[in-house]
């Protein structure tokens, strides 16, 4: 019996050497440890044997053999298994210049995403968003605001109206006010951006639409001061335009503020030294602001002798315009995908 | 308002530069927009006198003059034919340089010499004129030799001021731009002497009866009367003046009201004294359809909506805004009546805009005029008129001032303005500034020894003893005070009115830090306490003003609930591969015709704007879809074909019974041409219906939107065959599916389209603010497949419904395939499912899926259906 263990087991080793492919492995590994081996029908005679001792000898011997056979069978494969892997990746190349398998990929409209990240400034700073109506009366739109009818200033916002008391507004201002007496309600402090659609009858050009965008600041409460407008502002022209940008307040005039200032950035082409889109000056001017005037805050329902509050606004196309040098409002409304999918 | 630096001189010391004035100016507000030198690039021309003039020989068109240049004669040549013997002109002699870069040198002219040229406006770069030599006002002050740069008054800077509203009213005039110039510089402002010579013999009073019958149009009206004139040409100082302040010399009275309206702000107009019919001037409103022929030769037809100046038989002039020409001065007017009124400034621009007639005057009434100059502004016009156009200043003015305008009397904490600019300027340093700009800065005491004393008695007179009343010598020092007796006690009664309002406010405010104001009635734009804020912080500079950030109570900021769900509904749209696009808010009211909206369709209720610049934009959209259709269009044009698009905007629908609008948020979306773009691994994916669903369910999905459906619809602007109805909450949120073709045709787009168009608010109505959590399966699923036909009328849908209805331990249910044709019955389709089973609490054996499944296949087969599998 020993030698026809030994034999099987010369038998065995010399075809595993010479096994072609890992499928011829694992063949080899039924034939040779399965079963029905000759291996195992061999050592299932064992019990056959006449004495203990050469029971012992035996089995001792058949699992040597088992485990010499199993050790060249993974020895065997894990060589095999190597080169063909080997094999399959030298031939699996790919033209990695090849383009990409187009995924979907949408875009948000640009003005979206810079009132986005306007808002998100002001956010981080604990403002609350609010939004309005964009077809107001007269009251909110301009009586509220200290423009009364035959104010030199209606001649400046020239509106679309509906009707005598119904029109389209020409500012988001018209939210300071609901804000005030429909939320706040007298209570301070009041600390919102409202930003929106807006209107004006303006014929269309380069830098003139019938239809823009606008965001405005309010914040109430006791002892607020201009200083605190050129803080809010500065935060404001650092979040969006990086933070070596400064402004600056220049005295000038609308009804709804006193003082009245309007509000420049430092150049973001030259940083501030001079150049032609400057007009040499190194500030660029951005948006209106001021100390909210004591006649609004009354008709917000507060005291002026209480409180006081300070308020900005500008464009957010203006912006969008700095912000990726955009040459033409219309952009924004066309809709040219050629445009929008730039964002 | 066009201001000359030189004119500026006459008012003020001003010792800085023209670049530095205009960037003082603008730093305090007073914004200069452009400052630019007067003269165009004229250099060597002199003032040449023509002492001798004759044809050329040898032609027909050219003269030859000998002309005076200064200490020699010249021969020069000219084609004009306005030149005379005698008359001064422009001469650019040889080495003169003119605006269009020339050098003047000597050359002949059908063979005789011409030293020079004589020059036509054009040619020295004033205005477009270029038919004849410009002839210099016969003005003895004018010699041979001058420079005619100098002459012409355009060795000067202009500045070219933009002005807001508040600062319009006084800096439209010289001395008020000049108080601006003397506030920087510490400077006082010199105002111009209005002396008069009175012809003692008469008095205008007796010459003319002034009655105004709407004193809310016009507060006030004065007159004085000139006689003896002799209508001619200015000096040529005075050109030079009304040139520098943009206007064209006419004669010398036009000249002179133009040159004090721009001296101080007061528009004036003159009447030919002898046509004013009845010796009587009334201020009214028109008669409605009365005839007016103006004096540009326009007959108009008046309404009492437009206030006149009416003599004895008609209206003589649209108040402030233009004279007829009835009564207009012309060369042989000797009488002159000069009008100086305060008109309303809402209804002169009201009036002013309706007739189409903008004029300098108009612009001032418009911006604001302050009533008070009137008889300064008369004063000064009689003096000039007198002096230049000869005759003598008839003795009194006319001051009719129902509306007396008092200066105002404010009361001013220095706490006030130190809290509102976040500064801490003193008491002093606030009246410096006050001070500066015209006003009289007084202390409390003051106004108490006002009001211990008392108003004085009505008879007191200008000139009288006001000591013990400091406020009210301040109300007579800062403004003009009337003469005329009447007017003055009634301008009396108001200032003292003011002045005990000013006391009572100071004792209201208790024991504060203040300073009481008295503010000239020229700034029409103070009024509070907080003008005067205004006028400290810009004359303080803002630059000072310190940069802080406020401390506030904390409060959560952020956006509403609803402002962050249209955040969220935005990027799954973009996440889901659709380009977000921003179109108008107005609209053609047409394209509800192109949509093919039946005429009840509510969405044709659009609200119409009452003044549209164009039709196309005349009406509110009640719709996305028109616009987001043009933009496909739009992009198809530029051969982008391939398209997916969406908006989230407002609507804008009439409420029935509420003045305002409903402006809810709608949802539209568009697919047309190649979804995934195509490429050289990957297939085209044309846009289908069930590519517009996909995108409407991932959206519901991730806005976690509970309970909702989809239903047949009709809508017209719809495939019949492919569309569909969203419903939310039991209730329609709007149509999506295929567009009908013959929408497609109307916009003339060049494929298929695939668009939906929401009711946003609606459709969020029924979103979850917070997903609701599942636990993870701890035992493993088994799947079943069901393969079945049924008539290909029955919705899927409920084939689903059919298999969930089973209920227990079924966790999912997954159509994976749809076939209709070979093998399978006409009218007939096959569907197969997967089912995946699963429980909560074990795992599942093959039997107890079995009896679960079994109970699938019977509910399948009470449905129709036939079983395949």
């Amino acid at each position: 019996m020993k030698e026809q263990l030994l034999k099987l087991q010369a038998e065995a080793l010399a075809a595993i050497a010479q096994a072609g492919d890992v499928a011829a492995i694992q063949e080899m590994r039924v034939r040779y440890l399965g079963k029905k081996s000759d291996l195992s029908v061999a050592l299932g005679g064992l019990g056959k044997l006449p004495t203990v001792e050469e029971r012992k000898e035996m089995g001792a011997l058949g699992n040597e053999i088992k485990q010499a056979v199993s050790a060249a069978l993974d020895a065997r494969e894990a060589s095999l298994g190597r080169a063909e892997l080997e094999a399959r990746l030298a031939g699996e190349i790919v033209d990695v210049t090849l383009p990409g398998r187009p995924a979907p990929r949408g875009h948000l409209h640009v003005l979206n995403q810079v009132r986005g990240r306007i808002e998100e400034i002001f956010i981080s700073m604990g403002y609350a968003v609010a939004e309005s109506r964009q077809v107001e009366t007269d009251w909110y739109n301009f009586e509220a605001l200290n423009i009364p009818k035959g104010h030199p200033a209606r001649d400046a916002q020239d509106s679309f109206f509906i009707s005598d008391e119904v029109v389209l507004r020409t500012h988001t201002s018209n939210t300071q006010i609901r804000y005030m007496l429909e939320v706040a309600q007298g209570r301070t402090p009041v600390k919102i951006i409202c930003p929106g659609r807006t209107f004006r009858r303006d014929f269309e050009d380069a830098t003139h639409a019938a239809q823009f965008h606008q965001v405005e600041g309010l914040v109430i409460d006791k002892s607020i001061h201009m200083g605190h407008l050129k803080g809010a502002l500065t935060e404001m022209a650092r979040g969006l335009f990086g933070p070596n940008v400064g402004i600056r307040l220049r005295p000038s005039y609308f009804p709804f503020t006193e003082p009245s200032a309007e509000m420049d950035i430092t150049c973001i082409f030259c940083g501030g030294t001079g150049c032609r889109t400057c007009k040499g000056s190194g500030w660029i001017e951005i948006g209106g602001s001021g100390m909210v005037n004591p006649v609004v805050l009354a008709h917000g329902g507060y005291d002026p002798e209480q409180v006081s509050g300070w308020a900005f606004g500008y464009g957010i196309e203006r912006v969008a315009m700095l912000m990726y040098g955009i040459e033409n409002i219309q952009n924004f409304t066309t809709g040219d995908m050629r445009f929008l999918r730039q964002f | 308002m066009q201001v000359s630096y030189n004119w500026l001189k006459d008012y003020v010391d001003v010792d800085l530069s023209p670049a530095e004035l205009a960037k003082a100016l603008t730093n305090r507000g007073v914004v200069v927009e452009v400052f630019a030198n007067a003269n165009p690039g004229m250099a060597g021309v002199v003032v040449g006198k023509v002492v001798e003039i004759e044809r050329h020989p040898d032609s027909d068109h050219l003269w030859v003059c000998q002309v005076d240049v200064g200490g020699k004669v010249l021969q020069i040549l000219t084609g004009a034919q306005n030149v005379r013997q005698g008359d001064l002109v422009p001469a650019a002699i040889p080495g003169s340089k003119l605006p269009d870069g020339r050098t003047m040198e000597a050359k002949k002219l059908r063979g005789l010499e011409s030293h020079g040229m004589l020059c036509s406006p054009i040619e020295i770069g004033m205005g477009d004129d270029a038919d004849g030599i410009l002839i210099l006002p016969p003005d003895p002050s004018l010699e041979p030799g001058m420079d005619a740069a100098e002459v012409l008054g355009l060795n000067d800077w202009i500045f070219e001021l933009d002005l807001t509203a508040n600062y319009a009213s006084h800096c439209q005039a010289m001395v008020g731009v000049a108080q601006e110039v003397a506030a920087i510089l510490g400077e006082s402002v010199d105002w111009p002497a209005t002396y008069t010579e009175d012809e003692p013999n008469t008095n205008a009073n007796r010459m003319i009866d002034i009655r105004i019958a709407e004193p809310d149009l016009c507060s006030r009206y004065t007159a004085r009367i000139v006689r003896g004139v002799k209508v001619g040409e200015s000096p040529a100082w005075l050109q030079a003046r009304v040139r520098a302040a943009g206007m064209r010399p006419i004669n010398n009275i036009v000249d002179i009201s133009n040159f004090v309206m721009m001296e101080l702000g007061q528009p004036l107009h003159t009447f030919d004294y002898a046509r004013i019919r009845g010796r009587q001037i009334i201020v009214r409103r028109a008669a409605p359809g009365e005839p007016f022929k103006t004096l540009d030769g326009q007959d108009r037809v008046l309404d009492p909506d437009i206030l006149v100046i009416a003599d004895g038989m008609g209206p003589v002039a649209m108040a402030g805004v233009m004279g007829g020409l009835e009564s207009e001065v012309t060369d042989g007017t000797t009488e002159i009546l000069i009008e100086s009124a305060h008109f309303n400034n809402i209804n002169n621009r009201r009036t002013s805009l309706r007739m189409n007639l903008p004029s300098e005057a108009a612009r001032r009434f418009t911006k604001g005029v302050d009533p008070s100059g009137c008889v300064r502004a008369a004063d000064r016009a009689a003096q000039l008129i007198a002096l230049i156009a000869g005759g003598k200043v008839v003795q009194g003015v006319v001051d009719v001032y129902p509306r007396p305008a008092v200066p105002a009397v404010i009361v001013c904490r220095t706490a006030k303005v130190n809290a509102h600019l976040g500064l801490q300027l003193s008491a002093e340093r606030i009246s410096e500034h006050l001070d500066g700009l015209g006003m009289i800065v007084l202390a409390p005491a003051d106004l108490a020894r006002d009001l211990a004393t008392g108003m004085p008695e009505p008879e007191a007179e200008e000139g009288d003893d006001l000591s013990g009343r400091p406020v009210w010598t301040a109300m007579h020092q800062v403004s003009p005070v009337p003469k005329d007796a009447a007017a003055y006690a009634g301008w009396a009664e108001t200032a003292w009115e003011a002045l005990e309002a000013a006391g009572d406010q100071l004792e209201s405010l208790g024991d504060v830090e203040a300073l009481v104001v008295v503010a000239p009635t020229r700034r029409l734009d103070i009024a509070k306490e907080i003008d005067l804020v205004e006028e400290v912080a810009r004359s303080e500079g803002y630059d000072k003003i310190p940069l802080e950030l406020p401390v506030l109570e904390s409060r959560r900021g952020g956006r509403t609930s609803l402002a962050s769900i249209v955040l969220a509904a935005r990027q799954a749209l973009a996440g889901l591969g659709l380009d977000e696009i921003m179109t108008y808010s107005l609209t053609n009211p047409k394209v509800y015709d192109k949509l093919r909206l039946p005429t009840e369709s509510p969405d044709r209720r659009v609200l119409t704007l009452g003044n549209p610049l164009y039709e196309e934009q005349s009406t509110l959209r009640t719709l996305l879809l028109p616009a987001v259709l043009d933009n496909l269009k739009y992009n198809a044009n530029r051969q982008n074909r391939d398209l997916g698009v969406f908006e989230i905007g407002n609507v804008y629908r009439p409420v029935a019974g509420e003045v305002l609008p409903a402006e809810p948020r709608a949802l539209a979306i568009a697919l047309t041409g190649n979804q995934a773009g195509a490429g050289w691994n990957s297939p085209e994916q044309p846009a289908d219906f069930f590519a517009l669903k996909g995108i409407v369910e991932q959206l519901l999905d991730q806005l976690d939107v509970q309970g909702w459906s989809v239903g047949r619809s009709s809508h017209g602007s719809f495939h019949p065959g492919r569309q569909a109805e969203l419903i939310v909450a039991g209730r329609s949120v709007g149509v999506f599916g295929e567009v009908h073709p013959d929408v497609v045709t109307a916009w003339d787009l060049p494929g298929r389209v695939y668009a939906a168009e929401f009711d946003f608010d609606g459709l969020v109505a029924a979103a979850r603010p917070q997903r609701a959590y599942h636990i993870v399966p701890k035992f493993p699923a088994i799947t079943r497949d069901v393969a079945l036909m049924i008539g290909e009328t029955v919705p899927a849908v409920m084939v689903a419904a059919a298999i969930k209805s089973v209920g227990e331990l079924i966790e999912e249910v997954t159509l994976f395939d749809r076939y209709q044709g070979e093998h399978v019955k006409p009218g007939w389709v096959s569907l197969a499912y997967r089912i995946t089973y699963r429980a909560a609490d074990r795992t599942l054996t093959d039997a107890d899926v079995e009896a679960v499944h079994g109970k699938v296949r019977a509910a399948l087969q009470a449905l129709g259906a036939e079983l395949r599998s």
